[in-house]
């Protein structure tokens, strides 16, 4: 694997590029969006497991950190949904033009799934093969599941405090900052409505039952999707806390499964 | 510190980052952090934090290597072999032992990169257990900064315990109604079988006994004592939130008695902190103390480097 940074010098961007350890007839392409927040923490060695379970199989992967998270420039604060999704572009050319490759596929895990199921229908044609892991159905939903979260931190330390306004505001989930405006943002997400302009060849695996999944689950069929389009699957949560190892667990079942669906 | 730009402010736009490749097969993966102009401070080295990678708990290290080198250190966060984006280094090397090598390497990196020859260790839990033990093999090591390193349980430690829980209600509430560990201990003791699921023996799942095998005693007090030996500065810090394991500020001078600190040792116990210092209060209280700490140890520096140069 290959860490570089890349973008712009005013938005530069920490990736990891996987080449493809076996040839395909064509080259392909695939790049992982992360989840956001603490739960991009716990999923990173998921997703780096993922990443080499795809280059195995003959994808040439890039992983990548959107701009505010990870290694990448800026901070916290400064991410945005929008941001976000064009970081996600911004990958995809860099990984077509590092790969030769000539389609790009997206990956991605909770906030990241829901961020490449937008970028999939924004910008149709482009993306090749869509997989939404686990992903944020309803935005309100999501975040009312990250002030619980927050709440309920294994070492029970309360409500998520209030940040200063100076800093930028909103509250403090799990160690990471939501501003009122990322909570906004976040809260604007609808995969639902998306799912009749998702990409032919899609698939939704979750591992965790959310409230959404019916709903989400009836438009995937009234889509006149293939039951292959939504894949319930006993495993762990890859972005859950392992505590008090404080670290995430893999899901080696889901992780070989999203493999062996995109061969 | 008093004298530089605050770090809080200066999260720094002239700050550069950079991928580096490092060790014996160029694949240690980490992330330098340079000050704008020349370095003014101590190489820092980050340590990962268990199977964490490199960008540590909610950021830390991102926000770490910002604030100080934009206070002129540069700062390398990087991840030991099998963790982040480093692929296993030795397949037949104990990891620790494999990740005390991968130090060194790094250490070397920014001796040749940057011919700098002093550093800075700083890491929190396994990460602070690395720095210790590998501040006793390297001389070149000049602070460790130790965030809930692994030390044994005493005996005061089993006091504070008993009596932090004998302010619980629910412990009364047990006794009173024949509930509990305590119950379950004494019902086990009498030869009663029949204790329910809830009271099968607790092993305190969290703590480690093992440290206190006396083997493991005597391993900590060389650590800490070569590291001291070595002119290795020591702050170390203890949080509440590992309270299964330790409970007090002077517990490692009671755990490791045999241990000379000298005035090398600058101990804290926060115990309102949790183990990761999930508030954004809470790291900043941290750093504050840290930002303090270097630059006592950056005062010490420059004043060996000038009777350094006065003897020469």
């Amino acid at each position: 694997m290959s860490p570089f940074f890349f973008g712009t010098s005013r938005r530069r961007l920490f990736g990891v590029y996987h080449p493809a350890q076996t040839s395909r007839a064509t080259a392909k392409a695939v790049v992982l969006c992360y989840p956001w927040g603490h739960e991009y923490i716990n999923a990173h060695r998921s997703m780096v497991k993922l990443a080499g379970v795809l280059a195995e199989g003959g994808y040439h992967v890039l992983r990548f950190d959107y701009f505010g998270t990870g290694d990448s420039g800026g901070e916290a604060v400064d991410v945005t949904l929008k941001g976000c999704r064009e970081d996600i572009l911004t990958a995809a050319e860099e990984l077509l033009d590092m790969s030769g490759g000539e389609s790009v596929s997206l990956v991605g895990l909770r906030l990241g799934a829901a961020l490449a199921a937008e970028v999939a229908v924004a910008e149709r044609g482009l993306v090749d093969r869509l997989v939404l892991w686990d992903p944020v159905i309803s935005g309100p939903d999501h975040v009312e599941a990250m002030f619980r979260a927050a709440a309920n931190m294994p070492n029970g330390m309360g409500p998520p405090p209030l940040r200063a306004p100076e800093k930028g505001g909103g509250h403090e989930i799990c160690g990471f900052p939501l501003t009122d405006t990322q909570r906004d943002q976040i809260a604007g997400v609808d995969l639902i409505r998306l799912v009749p302009k998702l990409p032919r060849k899609s698939v939704t695996l979750v591992t965790q039952p959310a409230p959404a999944h019916e709903r989400y689950l009836e438009a995937v069929g009234d889509a006149g999707a293939q039951g292959e389009r939504f894949l319930r699957i006993t495993d762990r949560a890859a972005w859950h806390e392992d505590w008090p190892r404080n670290a995430g667990m893999m899901p080696v079942d889901v992780i070989n499964r999203i493999g062996a669906w995109m061969a | 510190m008093s004298d530089r730009q605050s770090p809080a402010t200066a999260l720094a736009p002239k700050t550069s980052e950079q991928v580096v490749l490092m060790g014996a097969i160029s694949s240690l993966c980490g992330i330098i952090t340079r000050p704008a102009g020349d370095p003014t401070g101590l190489p820092i080295i980050l340590l990962n934090t268990g199977i964490i990678h490199r960008v540590g708990h909610h950021r830390m290290n991102v926000t770490i290597a910002r604030r100080y080198a934009a206070a002129g250190h540069p700062v390398i966060r990087f991840d030991f072999g099998g963790i982040g984006d480093s692929p296993v280094q030795s397949e037949t090397l104990p990891p620790l032992d494999a990740n005390l090598i991968s130090i060194g390497e790094v250490c070397d990196w920014l001796e040749t990169n940057l011919g700098q020859s002093r550093f800075i260790l700083m890491g929190l839990c396994s990460g602070a257990d690395h720095s210790i033990i590998y501040a006793a093999r390297d001389p070149r090591i000049a602070g460790v900064v130790l965030v809930d390193p692994s030390i044994p349980r005493t005996f005061r430690f089993h006091v504070n315990n008993v009596a932090r829980d004998l302010t619980r209600r629910a412990v009364w509430t047990n006794l009173a109604t024949g509930r509990g560990r305590t119950w379950a201990r004494i019902r086990r003791l009498a030869g009663r079988s029949g204790a329910t699921a809830d009271e099968e023996p607790r092993n305190e799942p969290f703590a480690r006994p093992e440290l206190e095998h006396p083997e493991a005693v005597a391993f900590l007090e060389k650590a800490y004592q070569d590291a001291v030996d070595n002119g290795a500065e020591i702050l170390a810090v203890f949080t509440g939130g590992h309270d299964f394991q330790h409970n007090y500020r002077r517990q490692i001078l009671d755990a490791l008695p045999r241990v000379k600190f000298g005035k090398q040792l600058d101990l804290h116990f926060y115990a309102d902190c949790d183990h990761t210092f999930t508030f954004e209060r809470h790291r900043e209280r941290l750093l504050r103390l840290t930002d303090e700490w270097l630059a006592r140890i950056m005062a010490a520096e420059q004043r060996e480097e000038t009777s350094r140069r006065q003897i020469g």
